[in-house]
């Protein structure tokens, strides 16, 4: 995607990034998982970024790709994880302790 | 007469003659009892070990409680079979807890898993603790007294839980065609087999393919965890008890926006959590459940 069109994309709204709540040192988009959602649960973000999932629940939940390019593993309770998407793409992402809870991260060119 | 078939039928008619429930439910023994003993066994489930929120802080330690209630019982079960979720996040320290805690029981422990022990490396670390080594899948089949236990495995998909798959599906086919119709069945999974939720998940995608291949029997019990509440359900012969936690209780469905822990005040724990025993009447091909909470 050229710049304009990446700063259309941020004019649009279809970049969403959220402000961390808590937690010095996260500086790219983070992604709350809160009674059991991912929020945003549809992220656009450039080639490179770090993502940082936070669980906000007191249950369990996991970031797991569906292709298992990526998997958090078990994150308890206020829990972050993060993972730098490198490469363009689509990559589906659901909680494998409750499979039903989903997430798509959209990377785009830098 | 194979050899198999005759033991398996000594086996069934021995513990028949020996015991019987009476209308009240309670096991009542007759005549020369005590030589054998009824088929008892224990199911406990969903210890979480390693979980540590409201509403309870010390899973370790009613998981311990546990151990000692089914220790101190008089009679020693035939064995206890932990229906999964022994961990609360796959982790090597709360593996080595779990197996160090459970290790005290004085009667043979069984265990299936969970998708709490599965979490970010396939079920590996789970598998490495518990699986016995001469165990081919991590699902299995046994005769024990005239009953044929079965111990599915519904949480290895990690798209979909549960899901039994094509493999197990396929080796339940085999495994029950060989079992006369007549013989008690008893079946362990950690997901119900039934649908409790589809909403939250609490339903074994393909679980109704295994309950026709169950059909053939005159008895079907089938014991379930995963959802930390007593259920009981009836379907033509199949019977389903899903178990207490031994950590937390979670709501009923409908009840809350979502599963989880359920916030119970620290007074109200105990009563929420607890074991179960079953008590098997061969002859009868009746089980007898009772759900024990720790207060």
């Amino acid at each position: 995607m050229r710049p304009l069109a990446v700063a259309a994309a941020l004019l649009s709204g279809a970049l969403a990034f959220t402000i961390p709540r808590a937690g010095a040192g996260i500086t790219g988009p983070v992604v709350h998982i809160a009674d059991f959602k991912f929020v945003p649960a549809t992220l656009t973000i450039k080639a490179g970024t770090t993502v940082t999932f936070i669980n906000d629940d007191s249950d369990a939940h996991t970031v797991t790709s569906a292709t298992k390019a990526f998997d958090s593993g078990g994150l308890d309770a206020h829990d972050s994880w993060s993972h730098t998407f490198s490469t363009p793409g689509t990559f589906d992402y659901l909680c494998a302790v409750h499979p039903y809870m989903k997430g798509v991260i959209t990377v785009i060119e830098p | 007469m194979k050899r198999e078939d005759f033991l398996r039928h000594v086996g069934w008619t021995g513990a028949g003659l020996l015991w019987t429930v009476s209308s009240a439910g309670t096991l009542r023994a007759i005549a020369s009892a005590a030589e054998t003993g009824p088929l008892t066994f224990v199911q406990i489930s969903d210890s979480h070990i390693g979980f540590h929120q409201a509403p309870n802080e010390d899973v370790t330690a009613t998981l311990q409680k546990a151990i000692d209630a089914i220790n101190a019982l008089p009679v020693q079960p035939t064995f206890v079979m932990h229906t999964g979720d022994v961990s609360h996040l796959s982790k090597p320290d709360q593996f080595d807890t779990a197996k160090q805690l459970l290790g005290t029981l004085k009667a043979p422990f069984l265990t299936i898993p969970g998708e709490h022990d599965m979490l970010g490396d396939e079920g590996k670390g789970y598998l490495a603790a518990f699986q016995p080594r001469d165990r081919k899948d991590p699902w299995w089949s046994w005769d024990q007294s005239g009953v044929h236990f079965i111990a599915l495995v519904n949480v290895f998909n990690f798209e979909k839980n549960g899901l039994l798959g094509r493999e197990q599906i396929d080796w339940l086919a085999k495994d029950v065609a060989s079992v006369k119709r007549s013989t008690p069945v008893v079946v362990f999974g950690h997901v119900p087999l039934y649908t409790v939720s589809r909403e939250w998940g609490w339903f074994t995608e393909d679980g109704a393919e295994a309950l026709a291949l169950l059909n053939k029997f005159d008895s079907i019990t089938v014991l379930n965890g995963h959802i930390h509440q007593v259920m009981e359900h009836v379907e033509g012969k199949t019977h389903f008890y899903t178990a207490r936690s031994t950590g937390y209780p979670q709501p009923a469905p409908g009840t809350a926006d979502a599963p989880g822990p359920l916030k119970v005040p620290p007074d109200r724990l105990l009563s929420t959590i607890g074991y179960r025993t079953i008590s098997l009447d061969v002859h009868a091909r009746t089980a007898n459940v009772r759900d024990l909470a720790f207060a």
